[in-house]
């Protein structure tokens, strides 16, 4: 019975949702107030991930399990932004100083470390993929656009070489697009499989 | 079966119990052990191997024997088959009759036809075994039978092995024609002629091929690692070589003290007859083909089979932890030999591409100034905001995350200055929780920013849905308004521009939310460089109205704006990339002719 | 009219879909071409009953995701399916989301497949949970939990964004195996030197017809042909016309 209700939820809305977008003008407080559902849920469904993220490494420090000491940190440094955001407020010009002057270093160094990644990778990747037709074609045009990417051909101004770079520019586009196009495809037949009760992402 | 180690009686290591050859020394822990076919050679060998019996054999089992009961033989195998009881009728009946008829013949040599004749496979081991327990506490009968009864059958299966290694043992030698000289021989009479060298008369001498040839083959390399003595070139005439020679096997003379080597540089005409009789008892005749030779004189070897056995497994025994300790891991490129000369040119190479890449920003031959054309894409970016007066308003949308702050905010600080100098009213609204401070610190980067307000679209996808049907449903167009949580608020603009770092978020603002903005409205964005290409298909089609993407684009707007640009970010910048670009050059110079990855080498896309 | 028409294009997509499922009745195999990251998964999970270790499947990043709701549910399906597989193995998979809903999803669909193999008490929720809120804590959780001793093995599917290079390559680092699937160009772009086991394209939709082998996921996957042979049909239509000056 359980399952039933589920699915039937599931159909139900999706069919609505579409019906809505398709009949805008005259659905449109239905839509809103299905959509406006979905945030709350989705909303609640995210604290309610925060929460059990903060019961894991509880029980990890409770457990003294290997690597303890970092969910300590985990979970002081939640309850320091939390208490402090519920206690000064959001909008308080000093928290979100205060936020933001550790968040933005830890997040900017997290990219820095991945460009020294593709650095290493950009130097092992003939040892790693061998030679073949993709890895050649790979590395030729990853040099290709970085070499279009500084600027000096531009800064040269010729318009002839300005329109072949224009070109070259382009090219990427074709094979992007094709692979969004795949995407979509795959996620509306997915969709159509929600639709009609075969995909049951909620339950088993 | 009992886990007590053998001790060798020549060098006192251990070996495992079933072994019949000292892994260490390679002599015969048993001088008595027989193999089908070769017993009346090993008879002889053993004469050659054991001077005497008293001095061969140890004290041990000198007094084992003497302690042998027949009688306890027949009760403890009685229960093993009926083959083994007839056995020892047979043996009781040999040992009456044996010792009744021979008396010229030596009492060790008695004694081992008398157990090569009672011992059926195996069964004479098993009773020295036995015996030689005697002395240690046993455990109590039947367990001592099953346990006899286990080492009994581990004894004929290494016997089979062993056979199996052996497959030529019984079959005789076939005479070889007397008419044909082998080739060594008349290599010698040749040399004889010569006169360079004595006469070799009717020696048999091993040509020099043997010398050469002694480790080419693996056997050769196992009898270089335990028996060197076997090793050692064989000189039958003096003067023929150089090198310390040794006869293979019965000339390594074992002392009373159980010394297992060899003595190198012993008189090589002795050694040349010991290697006579050895021949002429094995029964090599000439006129043998000389790799058939060596070949047959080491099947004739027992020891020989022992040791490979044991070290095959040993080998075996080792690639198989080898094995399991690397499973599940990635495949490990193996060392390759480093030529020096590769790589000092791999060096001077590489330093070739790092000044390349080096000295134009050293010496500031690459102007760090961007200079060209904006690409019309951002040409009409430009103009879309030039066109917008101070009685208009823009709903800029902040659509990316912390870590892409640094270069959002670089890239779109000359579109707010550009729109603070419009004297445009601008209304920040963020899709993402930190957008909330970081339009604070978009606003407080290039001229002075007036303080905004910044709103939070919550639901991402869903809350961009909701947006959309309250700009399609408001009366007015161009407004923005939400009821969302009784948090009201009514958005005027004449423009949206979507500061995005991420091509997801801002497609979904493209074709979730830009077909019910306004028509008199324009729809802008400013993005990162790798997302460019991805945005220009919406500019091409007319959903997009500009687009500015990239740090260099940015700068060529500054350009047009009269401002000043850093020069150091944009050589940085060029930096960069130039060190990505000598990356990938130095890792295609140093991977031609590398190893891949084993699990990588089919590249199959 | 035009939203008549999006009713009508989205019937025929669902009538084709049974139609093709009736026509295959009840065969699972579907002659679908061999993904190799999919092969190599079956390896990983067989390696991982026989060490000991768990796998760590990511299914996808960003609390402000986008694409979660579709691409997220093909990781649903490999978690289902390693779960199934892991039933005897001593460490069971850890699932890793980005995001609320399908942190939660996630531990529905793991307590309902133990139940249905009558395992329930096997089931744990601490064997999935929500590691990150924005898409680089989401990185650093799965990097923390990559370094763990008991990991054997990483699984990213969904939803992958570039910053999962970290995590990907820390693995490598560990020699231990790595599977990408992704969604997004640009990870398929980077993921590809430095890991033979990523897809490409829409080979992630292949993922649950190789594990699960239900026909109609078979029949959706030639369905995704059929469209995008027509599509492919019609853009070649379309250029030839206007080729030859006829304005579409």
């Amino acid at each position: 019975m359980k399952r039933i209700v589920s699915i039937v939820i599931a159909i139900t809305t999706g069919i609505l949702v579409i019906s809505a977008i398709i009949f805008r003008p005259q659905l449109n407080p239905i839509l809103s107030l299905i959509l406006r559902w979905g945030i709350l849920i989705g909303s609640t469904a995210a604290l309610v991930g925060i929460a059990i993220l903060i019961k894991t490494h509880y029980q990890r420090i409770a457990v003294g399990k290997r690597g303890f000491f970092f969910s300590l940190i985990v979970v002081f440094g939640f309850g320091i932004s939390f208490l402090g955001g519920m206690l000064l407020g959001v909008d308080n010009p000093g928290y979100q100083k205060w936020i933001s002057s550790i968040q933005l270093p830890l997040e900017i160094s997290f990219l820095g470390l991945l460009t020294l990644i593709l650095a290493t990778t950009g130097f092992r990747l003939y040892r790693l993929r061998s030679w073949s037709p993709l890895s050649i074609s790979f590395g030729i045009s990853a040099i290709v656009f970085l070499i279009l990417a500084m600027g000096y051909l531009q800064a040269l101004g010729d318009s002839r070489l300005d329109k072949i770079i224009e070109f070259i520019q382009r090219i990427p586009i074709a094979g992007g697009r094709g692979i969004l196009i795949g995407m979509g495809l795959g996620a509306l037949v997915i969709g159509i499989r929600v639709l009609i009760g075969v995909e049951r992402p909620y339950g088993e | 079966m009992s886990d007590d180690l053998l001790i060798c009686p020549h060098c006192g290591e251990e070996n495992l119990p079933s072994a019949t050859r000292c892994l260490h020394c390679g002599l015969p822990l048993e001088e008595a052990f027989a193999i089908d076919g070769l017993q009346d050679i090993s008879d002889s060998l053993t004469a050659d191997f054991v001077k005497d019996e008293d001095d061969s054999l140890p004290e041990l089992f000198r007094d084992l024997h003497e302690e042998a009961d027949s009688q306890k033989k027949a009760i403890k195998f009685d229960k093993l088959s009926a083959e083994e009881s007839t056995a020892d009728e047979v043996e009781q009946n040999d040992a009456k009759e044996g010792s009744q008829a021979e008396e010229s013949t030596p009492e060790w040599l008695k004694k081992i036809r008398q157990r090569a004749k009672v011992e059926e496979d195996s069964s004479g081991d098993l009773i020295k075994k036995v015996n030689a327990r005697d002395d240690i506490p046993q455990p109590s009968e039947p367990s001592q039978v099953d346990s006899e009864f286990e080492d009994w059958l581990r004894q004929i299966r290494l016997n089979a092995r062993r056979d199996s290694i052996q497959p030529h043992v019984d079959e005789p030698q076939e005479p070889v024609p007397v008419e044909e000289t082998p080739s060594w021989l008349k290599k010698l009479r040749e040399m004889k002629e010569t006169g360079e060298e004595p006469e070799a008369e009717e020696k048999e001498t091993l040509p020099e091929w043997v010398k050469e040839d002694q480790v080419s083959s693996p056997s050769e390399n196992l009898l270089a690692k335990g028996h060197p003595e076997h090793t050692q070139p064989i000189q039958l005439t003096p003067g023929a070589t150089k090198e310390s020679t040794q006869a293979p096997g019965n000339l390594n003379k074992v002392d009373e003290a159980g010394s297992e080597q060899a003595k190198p540089g012993k008189d090589q005409e002795e050694q040349g007859d010991n290697l006579q009789t050895i021949i002429g008892q094995v029964g090599f005749t000439p006129g043998i083909e000389d790799r058939a030779f060596l070949d047959e004189f080491e099947q004739e070897r027992p020891e020989t089979a022992d040791l490979l056995l044991l070290r095959s497994q040993r080998d075996r025994a080792k690639e198989l932890k080898d094995m399991v300790e690397n499973e599940g891991k990635a495949g490990v490129l193996g060392k390759q030999p480093k030529n020096p000369r590769s790589k000092f040119f791999l060096l001077v190479l590489y330093l070739l591409v790092l000044s390349v890449v080096a000295l134009p920003l050293l010496t500031g031959f690459i102007d760090s100034k961007i200079n060209g054309t904006m690409q019309p894409s951002s040409l009409a970016f430009f103009e879309s905001i030039s066109q917008l007066s101070a009685e208009d308003s823009v709903l800029v949308v902040i659509d990316y995350q912390p870590g892409s702050s640094a270069e959002m905010a670089l890239i779109s600080r000359p579109v707010l200055d550009h729109i603070t100098r419009q004297e445009v009213e601008k209304t920040f609204i963020t899709t993402y929780p930190e957008g909330v401070w970081l339009s604070s610190q978009l606003m407080s980067h290039g001229e002075s920013q007036p303080e905004t307000d910044t709103y939070y679209l919550p639901g991402a996808k869903i809350g961009l849905m909701n947006l959309s049907i309250d700009m399609s449903g408001s009366p007015l167009n161009g407004v923005v308004s939400s009821g969302f949580f009784d948090n009201q608020y009514d958005i005027e603009y004449d423009s949206i521009i979507i500061l995005t770092d991420s091509f997801n978020g801002g497609r979904n603002w493209l074709e979730l939310v830009g077909p019910f903005i306004s028509r008199d409205a324009s729809l802008l964005m400013v993005a990162s460089t790798q997302e460019a290409t991805m945005f220009l298909p919406y500019f091409d089609s007319a959903q997009l109205d500009g687009l500015l993407a990239g740090l260099n684009e940015s700068t060529l707007y500054n350009t047009a704006l009269d401002n000043s640009s850093s020069t150091s970010i944009n050589k940085s910048y060029q930096a960069g990339l130039l060190i990505m670009v000598a990356c990938f050059v130095i890792g295609i110079i140093t991977s031609i002719g590398a190893k891949t990855r084993p699990e990588l080498q089919e590249d199959k896309p | 009219m035009n939203e008549v028409y999006v009713w009508i294009a989205i019937g025929v997509i669902g009538l084709l879909l049974i139609f093709i499922k009736i026509s295959n009745g009840k065969d699972n195999s579907g002659k679908i071409r061999s993904i190799p990251a999919f092969d190599k998964l079956d390896q990983i999970n067989a390696k991982m009953l026989e060490s000991g270790k768990r796998l760590i499947i990511g299914l996808g990043s960003g609390f402000q995701n986008f694409l979660t709701s579709i691409n997220g549910i093909i990781g649903l399906q490999a978690a289902k399916s390693t779960a199934k597989q892991s039933l005897l193995a001593d460490e069971k998979p850890l699932i890793l989301s980005g995001d609320g809903s399908l942190g939660s999803m996630s531990q529905v669909a793991l307590a309902e497949t133990y139940k249905s193999l009558r395992a329930i008490e096997q089931y744990k929720p601490e064997n999935s949970f929500l590691a990150g809120t924005t898409p680089i804590s989401y990185a650093a959780s799965v990097m923390a939990e990559s370094h763990a001793k008991e990991n054997g093995g990483l699984f990213l599917v969904g939803h992958i964004r570039p910053e999962m290079m970290l995590p990907v390559d820390l693995v490598q680092n560990k020699d231990l195996v790595c599977v990408v699937s992704a969604d997004e160009p640009g990870t398929q772009a980077i993921c590809f030197p430095n890991n033979d086991s990523a897809t490409i394209g829409e080979e992630l939709y292949g993922f649950a017809s190789r594990t699960e082998h239900q026909p109609w996921l078979t029949a959706s996957l030639k369905l995704q042909d059929l469209l995008r042979i027509l599509i492919v049909v019609s853009l070649v239509v379309a250029i030839v016309l206007k080729l030859l000056g006829i304005i579409l």
